[in-house]
């Protein structure tokens, strides 16, 4: 829509307008960040008598140290599972999501309709966390092994499925089918090499959304994993602070001091989730330039 | 063709029909049918006595996440005696306070193999929790046979984690009594010249005046809430409403999780503890002290609180139930000088014999080696330094004056296994750590014996038909507790009057007289 | 090599191998399945021993007969049976019957392998034996076999072998475990065992329901009404905002600060409630949070003892979290859109706000149906983390912060009964589920397309 450049006075306004208003939601989205990034280097006492600000009132990389000094393995390695899990889980998730969706959006598919509420159902109803327990644990085994991180729930949901199925029922014309199957192209051949290159800013999306649905998961661990080796970032992070509060709401009755001088201060969850967010912040940018080349090559249409 | 495959089949089925009723009949015979390499068919008959080792999961709680590299040297450890000892195997899974709570209860629910468990203060994975969903074994017998030692030291404390039916659990051993203690800043108290006020306060009004001065000439809150429910002067089981300290006691609670309730010894009646005139005037000082700008202002909401408070120069005290002995780690913990003030002494009960301790679910299925683990960790100096400090040699030595500590070269940051002592069995056979004194063992031993014991010990209500109520009471007091016991409430007598009535429709006299119908009951037994 | 497939196909013995197959299955009754040790020995088990029982371990084990083994006996048998009758029946049905029966005697036999430890629990070191692994190839074997044939006959087509993965994780994922609403229905005794557990019929709903006090001031109404306007909120203004930052960040004409913009929005996302809450407390709390640090000393408010500016609170921070989703959710669709609409548009002299009237927003409203639908049907469940932590577990603001979902969460920090989750999750679904079942009859008298199902 942007293509056709800025000529008139009314364009001028109009782009103006949408600056505008983005430029404030960014604000909103962004002035958080600085409050955690300050108070991530403030020191624990300041934090806790004087409150969170803006600028940190008096600097101390203690939480920093804590987790790249002492804890330096513990780190490192919940952010290899983490990557590991999520570049895993999204390269499965985007393999089969959309091979579901794809015949749902077929008009000349019979059982499209059957199999869509089918998916929808599972949006709605589910057995709880001890079924799935069992079943993950005592049939596949999964208990404690990376698998667990990625299987469960994660790689794929009704709501990408139905999402995936209204993009291909609007932007892949049946005609573009009709033209290939007469050409002899087989079913298989139409999904690779037809759907899915047209399909690029939808499947980037959900992606994305299956991305950050994986970096951010720590029920699939607190559920399955015991092991540290076996952490996420999340986990991790949940973990320390879950087990200073325990610490504190014990150490003040009973005698925790052999524990309590090896745990850090409260600053540190600020930290944990600073550097639980560097690397998406780091990444996205490269993310994003294959975003916008897909939206450039799926935009041609007829 | 067809009619060759046809006859095959037939010729099958009936085979197998023979071969299947053969199997059935003769239960003891070798079976022919069963021609195969080096699998060798089954014998019936003689038995030999079974030479193999049980092997036993056992899950224990720890208090900073462990590494299975920290953790393998230690099972491997612990195995070698248990092997020798009780021909057992055992499979330790350590899990950190965050995943406890989560993972066992589930553990239990998929019906996983689990032998011997922690049980905790961590609401999901307490003994109440467990005993309510009958999923405790009962090991009364087994510990007849295996563990007699422990019983017979444990005494009526027993009582605390059993049922008329059997034995749910043993309760780890140590100091059980903890009282009300005000921890103050003794840095502050010496800088404004009150430390000799504080030592030989007597009532609440002294340690107004003495907040008064401390808030005055200082930016610290005067008291800041010891836990995540805004107490701040009332902790429970205790009541703290009368001015004088010496009139101020811990109180049987009847092994009511909730603190719903408590019992006035003296008429043997059940009370309900929060429209009590204790209460209310407790929650009024609160207010008063609030108002006055005495109590730090986030009492009923902070996430951070107690000792992390203390240590960051919030808060210059709080007023808490303190384990007896533990001063000096909680001064070491909040890093200053501490004045500790004895307010009220502590009611020995049933929920105090049954925070930490053991149990079997009703899952195991090796539950005579679970008994006899246990009975390792309650009487075996060996076994229980092990689980605790780690390896003789490489995590902990022993000193001159027969305390533990670290090793040459070994510090708190690289040592590989250090566990707390209060967590795993006999706390009373562990080698006390360094910073304490020597004869601590015997203090809390010694404390123990001193202790105001309830008359109402080993009582604890069976609570399955009033769950309903519970559950709503819990609620109401969810939603009230925590500003009126802050003092940060607006209109007291208003929202008190509002928290009262609400309790009582969510039928908190139903409770009450459930609580007296079984009390009597059990009273009558002696 | 096509050619000589067909003619075979078409020949008479079709379906001979299969019969074969069959044949050899049944010879496996013979060969090892499982193996077990006893008093450091190896034994040997026979798939018959599970057929009819049998008394293992010197006697001190006895193996029941199981019911699935011996369907999956008699299906090997039918399988055999079919295939030799083959000619004698319609194919597709031959077929249809043969990939049936085959499917089961696959899964019976996989769980049973899979499963070995749990149910031969007091036997040690289960282990595979070579019998079991020849099942399971062969039932494979036949069922692929049987799939082909189905497929060559029309009655599959390959757009059904493509759903197949997806399917799988569903049906493993989501619809197994979906068993586990029967714990609703009640009440778990450890001692016996979920499976053995007696029935309690709907004694496990009442605790929404509690009997005291008038419905309108009880929890259940409270719970409900949070839920339900909160909900409403959510997806009114989710879809409002989202659509309007979608047609911004679509039309921004710097790809910069596209770039910029895109990221920062989505940037919350990232952040766990969790770390919300404190961000929220640095504002709110008492004694040293930003707002009440700028107002005077008496003007000072108790945000978390103050329940009416908690529902803008809430919904600000939803918002806040959720735009970044949605406002991409619209782009993407929005970038789809054919430009040459927007050049005739143009040419005709449209402006910007009736290009988008006009043009963007009836392009959109499938992609806008589609989750507003979705999100109806999901509109008895609430984001745990928002209405939990964010509020710091206050009391004082229950009254329009608790939601179902804490509700069940306090109750069961309690009681950790997990017949209780589960029948609250049972009502918040069927629930949900009625609802936007109307809503979807509702869309479809309307508009056909754009309807869920």
């Amino acid at each position: 829509m942007s293509d056709s450049g800025i000529k008139s006075k009314s364009d001028k306004i109009y782009q103006i307008v949408i600056f505008s208003i983005l430029v404030v939601l960014a604000i909103c989205a962004l002035f958080p960040f600085l409050l955690l990034v300050s108070s991530s280097v403030t020191e624990e006492s300041v934090l806790l008598s004087k409150g969170y600000s803006f600028f940190p009132r008096k600097i101390s990389f203690y939480a920093y140290e804590y987790l790249f000094k002492s804890n330096a393995t513990k780190v490192l390695r919940s952010y290899g599972v983490t990557f590991f899990i999520t570049i895993v889980g999204t390269s499965i998730s985007l393999l089969i999501a959309p091979m579901l969706a794809w015949p749902l959006a077929r008009k000349d598919y019979k059982r499209a309709k059957l199999v869509t509420f089918l998916v929808f159902f599972t949006m709605l109803f589910n057995g709880g966390i001890v079924p799935s327990y069992i079943m993950w644990t005592q049939l596949f085994g999964l208990k404690n092994t990376i698998w667990a991180l990625i299987f469960p729930t994660l790689i794929m949901n009704g709501f990408y499925v139905i999402l995936y199925k209204n993009n291909f029922a609007h932007n892949i014309h049946p005609a573009l089918v009709e033209a290939a199957k007469i050409d002899g192209a087989g079913e298989w051949y139409i999904y690779f090499k037809i759907v899915l290159p047209l399909s690029l800013p939808i499947i980037a999306t959900i992606g994305l959304m299956v991305g950050l649905a994986y970096w951010n998961d720590w029920v699939n661990g607190l559920y399955y994993i015991s092991d540290t080796k076996l952490y996420s970032l999340q986990q991790l992070l949940k973990s320390i602070i879950d087990n200073i509060s325990a610490l504190a709401s014990m150490g003040s009755s009973v005698d925790t001091s052999s524990v309590t001088n090896k745990m850090p201060g409260s600053g540190i969850r600020m930290a944990m989730a600073v550097i639980g967010i560097i690397p998406i912040m780091v990444l996205y940018p490269f993310f994003q330039k294959a975003f916008v080349k897909g939206i450039a090559l799926g935009g041609v249409k007829e | 063709m067809k009619k060759i495959v046809s006859i095959l089949l037939v010729l099958s089925m009936v085979s197998v029909l023979f071969a299947g009723c053969m199997q059935t009949e003769d239960t003891s015979s070798n079976g022919d049918d069963a021609a195969v390499n080096d699998v060798s068919s089954d014998e019936g008959g003689s038995e030999e006595v079974d030479e193999e080792p049980a092997e036993i999961v056992v899950t224990l709680m720890t208090l900073a996440p462990l590494d299975t590299s920290q953790s393998d040297a230690v099972e491997a450890a612990i195995n070698e005696m248990t092997l020798e000892k009780i021909n057992t195997k055992v499979d330790l899974i350590w899990y950190d306070a965050a995943n406890y709570g989560t993972q066992v209860p589930m553990m239990i629910q998929a019906n996983e193999k689990l032998d011997l468990m922690m049980f905790t203060p961590i609401p999901s994975a307490s003994f109440a929790s467990f005993k309510n969903q009958n999923q405790l074994l009962d090991i009364g017998d087994y510990l007849k046979e295996y563990a007699p030692i422990v019983v017979s030291e444990l005494g009526t404390l027993v009582d605390a984690t059993s049922t008329p039916e059997g034995i749910l659990g043993i309760t780890n051993q140590g100091p059980l009594a903890n009282n009300v203690t005000i921890t103050m800043r003794k840095d502050i108290l010496e800088e404004l010249g009150l430390v000799e006020k504080a030592e030989n306060m007597t009532t609440w009004s002294e340690y107004e005046e003495i907040l008064t001065v401390v808030t005055a000439n200082t930016d610290l809150s005067g008291i800041i809430n010891a836990d995540a429910e805004g107490t701040v002067i009332s902790p429970v089981p205790f009541m703290t409403g009368e001015e004088e300290f010496s009139n101020n006691f811990g109180y049987d609670q009847l092994g009511d999780s909730y603190y719903l309730v408590y019992a006035d010894q003296e008429t043997d009646t059940v009370m309900p503890y929060y429209s009590s005139d204790e209460f209310y005037n407790m929650i009024s000082r609160a207010k008063d002290w609030y108002d006055k700008g005495l109590i730090y202002k986030d009492a009923a909401i902070a996430k951070d609180y107690a000792t992390t408070l203390l240590k960051n120069e919030v808060g210059f005290s709080q007023v808490n139930a303190i384990e007896a002995g533990a001063q000096s780690g909680i001064e070491s913990t909040v890093g200053k000088d501490l004045l500790f003030k004895a307010v009220a002494p502590s009611m020995l009960q049933t929920s105090s014999a049954n925070k930490w301790g053991f149990s079997v679910p009703v899952t195991a299925t090796e539950p005579e080696a679970a008994v006899k683990f246990l009975n390792l960790l309650h009487t075996d100096k060996e076994v229980i330094n092990t689980l605790t400090w780690g390896i003789e040699g490489v995590d902990w030595v022993q000193n001159d004056e027969g305390l533990a500590t670290y090793p040459e070269g070994v510090t708190n940051e690289t040592v590989t296994y250090h566990i707390a002592d209060f967590l795993y069995g006999n706390r009373f056979l562990i080698t006390p750590w360094q910073g304490e004194s020597v004869h601590i063992r015997d203090e809390q031993r010694r404390v123990n014996d001193e202790a105001n014991v309830s008359k109402y010990m080993g009582f604890s209500v069976d609570t399955s038909n009033i769950t309903t109520e519970l559950t709503a009471c819990f609620n109401v007091k969810e939603q009230y507790k925590a500003n009126l016991v802050s003092g940060s409430v607006q209109d007291l007598d208003a929202t008190y009057s509002e928290f009262v009535e609400k309790l009582n429709a969510a039928g908190y006299q139903a409770i009450i007289d459930e609580y007296q119908r079984q009390l009597d009951e059990w009273l009558a037994q002696w | 090599m096509k050619i000589k497939l067909d003619a075979y196909l078409k020949s008479k013995f079709r379906m001979m191998h299969i019969a074969i197959l069959a044949f050899i299955i049944i010879l496996c009754s013979f060969f090892p399945y499982l193996s077990y040790v006893h008093n450091k020995k190896r034994y040997g088990m026979l798939i018959l021993n599970f057929i009819f029982g049998k008394n293992v371990a010197g006697g001190s084990v006895f193996i029941e007969s199981n019911m699935f083994m011996q369907m999956s006996f008699l299906l090997i048998l039918a399988i055999a049976i079919v295939a030799l009758l083959y000619n004698k029946m319609r194919s597709v049905l031959a077929d249809k019957l043969i990939a049936f029966f085959a499917f089961f005697v696959l899964v019976t036999n996989l769980v049973y392998i899979l499963r070995r430890n749990s149910i031969l629990n007091e036997l040690k070191q289960v282990k595979v034996e070579y019998g079991a692994v020849i099942i399971v190839l062969l039932s494979m074997v036949i069922l692929i076999q049987s799939l082909y044939n189905l497929w060559k006959e029309k009655v599959l087509f390959t757009l059904d072998f493509l759903i197949v993965p997806g399917m799988l994780y569903f049906i493993i994922n989501n619809y197994i475990p979906m068993v586990g609403i029967l714990i609703a229905f009640k009440k778990i005794d450890y001692r016996v065992g979920i499976i053995d557990s007696p029935w309690v019929g709907f004694e496990n709903f009442k605790v929404l329901f509690p009997q005291t006090g008038s419905f309108f001031q009880s929890d259940a109404f409270i719970i409900t009404r949070n839920t339900l306007l909160y909900n409403l909120a959510f997806i009114t203004l989710s879809t409002i905002m989202g659509v309007i930052v979608g047609i911004c960040l679509a039309d921004l004409f710097s790809s910069k600060w596209k770039k910029f913009f895109q990221t920062s929005i989505l940037l919350p996302q990232l952040i766990s409630m969790v770390i919300v809450a404190y961000i929220g407390y640095a504002f709110f709390s008492n004694e040293a949070g930003l707002i009440n640090s700028m107002l005077e000393p008496e003007n000072a408010i108790n945000f978390y003892a103050s329940p009416k500016y908690w529902p803008f609170i809430l919904v600000f921070v939803f918002v806040w979290k959720q735009i970044g989703y949605s406002a991409i959710i619209f782009l993407s669709s929005i970038v789809g859109i054919d430009h040459s609409l927007y050049e005739a548009a143009k040419v005709d002299g449209a402006n910007k706000i009736q290009q988008i009237s006009y043009i963007t927003l009836p392009m959109l409203k499938p992609t806008i149906m589609t989750l507003v639908l979705l999100q109806v049907g999901r509109i008895f469940y609430s984001d745990f983390g928002l209405f939990y932590q964010v509020p710091m577990n206050s009391g004082a603001l229950y009254n329009v912060t608790n939601t179902i979902d804490t509700f069940v969460y306090r109750a069961l920090m309690v009681s950790n009964n997990i017949s209780t989750a589960s029948a609250v999750s049972t009502y918040q679904a069927v629930v949900g589920f009625a609802i936007v079942f109307t809503v979807n009859m509702l869309v479809k008298k309307f508009d056909r397309e754009n309807a869920l199902f």
